[in-house]
């Protein structure tokens, strides 16, 4: 969540319980302020967050404890042990082991006296106090093992940023405060992060770089070298996270096949056997998670949602709740929070022979498994905050590669995967035909063209195909109101099914009931009128030129 | 510059100063904006470094002195 | 290409003098003699009876090694109502003008905090008090300012209201004030007013009948004030301490300061002391040319009211002895400024705020001004 995001979360949230609490930190904790409230928001709270005046902390562990406020405490290892503050520097002479030691014992003993405490313990890096890497970084440890003996959720170095606490004095690196004030909210609510049992995640650019269905399997990467590389690392945590009892199940916006054929690679790290299940289609991955959680008789709390696509998170979230959500990055300044995080959520310190053989146990459970067809949530509010903006261009005249490309290389949401030749464009275009294609930007960027439509001069579709990188958007149902609502509106589509495009089967059943293979007629004007909130949900533009 | 950017530049704006959601904000400089104070100057530097993922040097945070400023300093950094 | 230049903060040590000097002629127009600077700094320090031996605490933030941004303290010694406690008055907090409103106060203030424990300031600007209020200041309260006005028409002829009315006041006042600077409403005003300060004085003299008022150049003896401060503390909450050496050392330092002592004495005995001064300079744009006296502070008990009134009347005489054209009082106890209107001094709005931070002081901080004691003096207020 990023900082915009989280302005919006808490915009949108029309309020809930209260969630109170006392942000017991040494650093200052206004940039957090937002992002505590959005993570509260997420889970129906409404956050009313005291703050302790700035480095006041040593202060206000000494008075007496507030008997029914609950506190949530931010540590760094400077407040276990005051030496260990970069900005105070090194002493004169590397300190004492015992002195140190002393300071540690004293600062748990005041901690440990908040019965009504969470705790947060941000593992930055101490400085060389202890006159050899060996002791200081023995002292790291056992700072960290002193954290989790308070029961705190540690967050990794990844949370803490040098350059800003010298120049500033703000601790917190700016990319985290997302995560780390969604630990404060946990540790708030005083749910500790209990062990996860199931690891859901998507494939199309989280286990490989790239899209199945649209690059083809030789063109994804995903092996130790190059754009792979990310990828691989976090195949490499799911291995080891199934080998120790977690279960992972694989949901994925794709037809079967063509999910499950990346995994007969023999350089894919994971194989389909290190999933319970794996469950391709075109519906709500929402739905597909419900359905696990009841044919494996987990409670939906027990499970994780890893995803790059933040629609496919927020319909998941919406939907179930109880499911925690994590967006997943190949970023490299994001990935190690991304992948510590997991190993908290389902890290074990030691693990069974049983754990190493519990994936075979319940895949016999999930067999029976089919992809369910319940529709998931209403992204509508969602869908507006990211502030869409669709750009509809002539292609009849100019440069219409990309277009072509689109056409010809598009498979699940493609209207009769017919290809189309450069000279046959020429003929329909020569005889008043039309070209249109549709840029897509969003608050997470810009998608470039993704959408391409034929016209004959009767007034045909002749092909119509969006990428599969923008499902869940509702774009194909806006781009196709936009297209009725002109006046020289198209007037029938023509539709033949493939092995490939379910997703337009369930589209043109949703807009003009079940479509059989052929030309299917519709009225536009009807239609427009239909989709016109699906338009409202774009910022649309028309660059249609002179024709 | 991308205008997906330059938007959520506007938004930050508007929310690290308090303004009404259509507040036009591309004239803003440090020098005549009273709202813009050192206080104000590190929340919207920590709001931009959190959105676009970005560390602002300190050397080079003196110097973003307006929404013209950091429009090009971001047209710089943000790929 | 120029390269970037190293921004960083850090306590003042010795050694940074030359570049403190370059700084404080380039913030405050001072000379940048190293020896005048080492004196300046040394005045808040040397003979001042709370330092002790660490020396004077200085923050600054330097750009390579030019000082850009600066931040300072002044030992003091605080009252919360039991007992006396060590601090500091925060001071010189001043960014040089090309860096103002970026990252420069922030820096400064972070860094301030860490070795900060009890702390006042007294402060107008907006920018610098929610800097503060950031690290743990609380704003206790605008110290209210008084102003009796010895030569009315005078006064109002030539004040410019714009420059001193803060922006949100009412704009009646303002358009009042103009108004009234046109003849004849600014002669009629002016008779009105002499009128209704003779009538005042007239009363308030015989109310303090009986009562010796004297005026000098040096403070009175040593236990005499320990004696009235003794007093004074104990009827008031909170207070910057004004001991007979804090006394001595602020306001007749060895080598001749600008103040002067009014003592009022009952049967001998002091029971109140006012120490004023004339204006530093007279060409503040605010004052049109006026010159306005000051009661830097004063001390007296409460409840002694005639005592308090003697003090108030006898600085007032001081100024126009002078020629002032009016005398301003700053002071925040809610007893002293319940009597202003009746001794002729009219509210005046203030713009300087008391700012504290408790830090590790275990002390509660005021929630308002009224127990307090504060003057123009304290925390080189006069200096504003």
């Amino acid at each position: 969540m990023k900082f915009l995001e989280a302005h919006a979360a808490i915009k949108e949230f029309s309020g809930g319980p209260p969630l109170k609490f006392l942000l017991a930190c040494s650093a200052v904790t206004d940039t957090l302020d937002v992002f505590v409230k959005a993570h509260a928001a997420s889970k129906g709270l409404d956050a009313q967050v005291d703050t302790l005046p700035f480095d006041t902390l040593g202060q206000f562990l000494r008075a007496e404890p507030p008997s029914d406020e609950r506190e949530v405490f931010v540590l760094f290892p400077w407040n276990l042990v005051r030496e260990t503050d970069w900005r105070t520097g090194l002493p004169a002479q590397s300190s004492s082991g015992e002195s140190v030691h002393q300071a540690m014992a004293e600062s748990l003993r005041l901690l440990s006296l908040r019965r009504s405490a969470g705790f947060v313990y941000i593992a930055a890096p101490i400085p060389p106090l202890l006159g050899t890497e060996a002791r200081c970084s023995e002292l790291s440890d056992q700072l960290l093992a002193a954290a989790r003996g308070l029961g705190a959720t540690v967050l990794s170095p990844a949370n803490f940023s040098l350059s800003s606490y010298f120049q500033t004095g703000n601790a917190f690196a700016s990319h985290a405060l997302s995560d780390i004030a969604e630990a404060v909210v946990i540790a708030a609510i005083g749910q500790q992060l209990a062990p996860k049992k199931v690891l859901v995640t998507d494939f199309d650019n989280t286990l490989w770089a790239g899209v199945v269905g649209e690059d083809g399997v030789d063109n994804l990467a995903y092996s130790a070298e190059g754009a792979g590389f990310p990828f691989f690392v976090y195949q490499s945590l799911l291995r080891k996270l199934k080998n120790e009892g977690t279960l992972l199940v694989g949901v994925s916006r794709n037809d079967r096949d063509l999910a499950l054929a990346p995994f007969d690679l023999d350089e894919m790290l994971l194989k389909e056997s290190d999933f319970v299940t794996i469950l391709a289609s075109y519906h709500s991955k929402s739905a597909q998670i419900a359905q696990v959680a009841e044919m494996l008789n987990l409670n939906l709390d027990s499970f994780v949602f890893v995803d790059d696509n933040p629609v496919e998170l927020e319909e998941v979230r919406r939907a179930l709740p109880e499911v925690e959500c994590m967006q997943f990055s190949a970023d490299g300044t994001m990935l190690p929070s991304i992948l510590m995080s997991l190993t908290q959520r389902f890290g074990k310190g030691a693990h069974t022979e049983e754990d190493a053989k519990r994936t075979d146990m319940y895949r016999l459970r999930a067999a029976s498994i089919v992809p369910s067809e319940v529709s998931g949530a209403d992204l509508r509010t969602f869908l507006q905050s990211l502030q869409m903006k669709l750009t509809i261009k002539e292609r009849s005249f100019g440069d219409h590669t990309r277009c072509l490309q689109l056409i010809n290389k598009t498979n699940q949401f493609n209207i009769n995967g017919d290809r189309l030749a450069e000279q046959e464009l020429q003929t329909i275009l020569s005889a008043g035909g039309r070209l249109i294609g549709a840029t897509l930007e969003e608050t997470g960027g810009s998608h470039g063209e993704v959408v391409a439509c034929l016209i004959s001069v009767d007034g045909t579709i002749e092909a119509f195909v969006m990428s599969c990188r923008v499902f869940q958007r509702r774009l194909e149902y806006a781009f196709t109101a936009w297209l009725a609502s002109q006046s020289d509106a198209p007037t029938q589509f023509r539709y033949g099914p493939t092995a490939r495009n379910e997703p337009v089967r369930l589209f043109l059943e949703q807009i003009v009931g079940t479509p059989a293979g052929g030309l299917i007629r519709f009225d536009a004007k009807n239609l427009a009128t239909s989709l016109a909130p699906d338009l409202q949900l774009f910022d649309v533009a028309a660059e249609l030129g002179d024709t | 510059m991308n205008e997906v950017i330059k938007q959520k530049l506007e938004d930050i704006f508007r929310l690290v100063f308090e303004l009404p959601s259509d507040a036009k904000v591309g004239d803003i400089q440090q020098i005549d904006f009273d709202k813009w104070d050192s206080l104000s100057h590190v929340s919207l530097m920590s709001a931009i470094e959190n959105e676009f993922g970005l560390e602002v040097d300190i050397a080079e945070s003196i110097s973003l002195t307006s929404f013209e400023s950091i429009e090009l300093y971001l047209s710089r950094k943000v790929v | 290409m120029n390269a970037k230049p190293t921004i960083r903060v850090a306590k003042l040590i010795d050694g940074d003098e030359s570049a403190l000097a370059d700084f404080y002629q380039d913030a405050w127009g001072a000379s940048n003699n190293s020896e005048a600077v080492a004196a300046a700094r040394n005045q808040f320090t040397v003979g001042n009876p709370f330092s002790d031996d660490k020396g004077r605490l200085t923050v600054a933030v330097f750009s390579d090694e030019k000082i850009i941004g600066h931040l300072s303290t002044i030992p003091a010694q605080l009252w919360d109502g039991t007992r006396l406690l060590t601090g500091v008055w925060l001071k010189g907090f001043m960014v040089l003008e090309a860096y103002r409103d970026g990252p420069i106060g922030y820096m400064l203030i972070k860094e301030m905090a860490k070795h900060l424990d009890l702390s006042g300031a007294l402060v107008v600007a907006l920018p610098a008090r929610r800097l503060m209020e950031a690290i743990g200041f609380s704003d206790v309260g605008v110290l209210p300012n008084y102003l009796s006005i010895d030569r009315p028409r005078r006064f109002i002829r030539s004040i410019d209201a714009s420059q001193i009315e803060p922006d949100s006041s009412p704009s009646f006042r303002k358009l009042t004030l103009k108004a009234l600077k046109t003849e004849p409403l600014s002669s009629l005003a002016g008779l009105m007013m002499t009128v209704a300060l003779s009538v005042c004085n007239m009363a308030n003299r015989w109310l303090t009948k009986g009562l010796q008022t004297a005026t000098s150049l040096q403070p009175p003896a040593a236990s005499e004030i320990d004696g009235l401060w003794t007093t004074l503390r104990n009827r008031i909450g909170f207070a910057s301490s004004r001991d007979s050496a804090y006394i001595s050392w602020r306001y007749a330092p060895p080598d001749g300061g600008d103040y002067e002592f009014i003592t009022i004495r009952d049967a001998g005995q002091l029971c109140g002391l006012a120490i004023v001064r004339g204006p530093r300079r007279e060409d503040d744009p605010r004052l049109g040319g006026l010159r306005v006296g000051l009661i830097a502070d004063l001390l007296v008990d409460p409840r002694h009211k005639r005592a308090a009134r003697a003090a108030l009347l006898a600085a007032r005489s001081w100024c126009r002895l002078r020629n002032y054209d009016a005398v301003l009082f700053t002071i925040s106890n809610n007893v002293l400024r319940s009597m202003m209107p009746t001794l002729g001094y009219v509210p005046v709005p203030g713009n300087i705020h008391f700012m504290l931070r408790t830090g590790n002081s275990g002390i509660a901080s005021p929630s308002g001004l009224d127990d307090s004691w504060l003057t123009r003096g304290d925390g080189w207020g006069d200096d504003i």
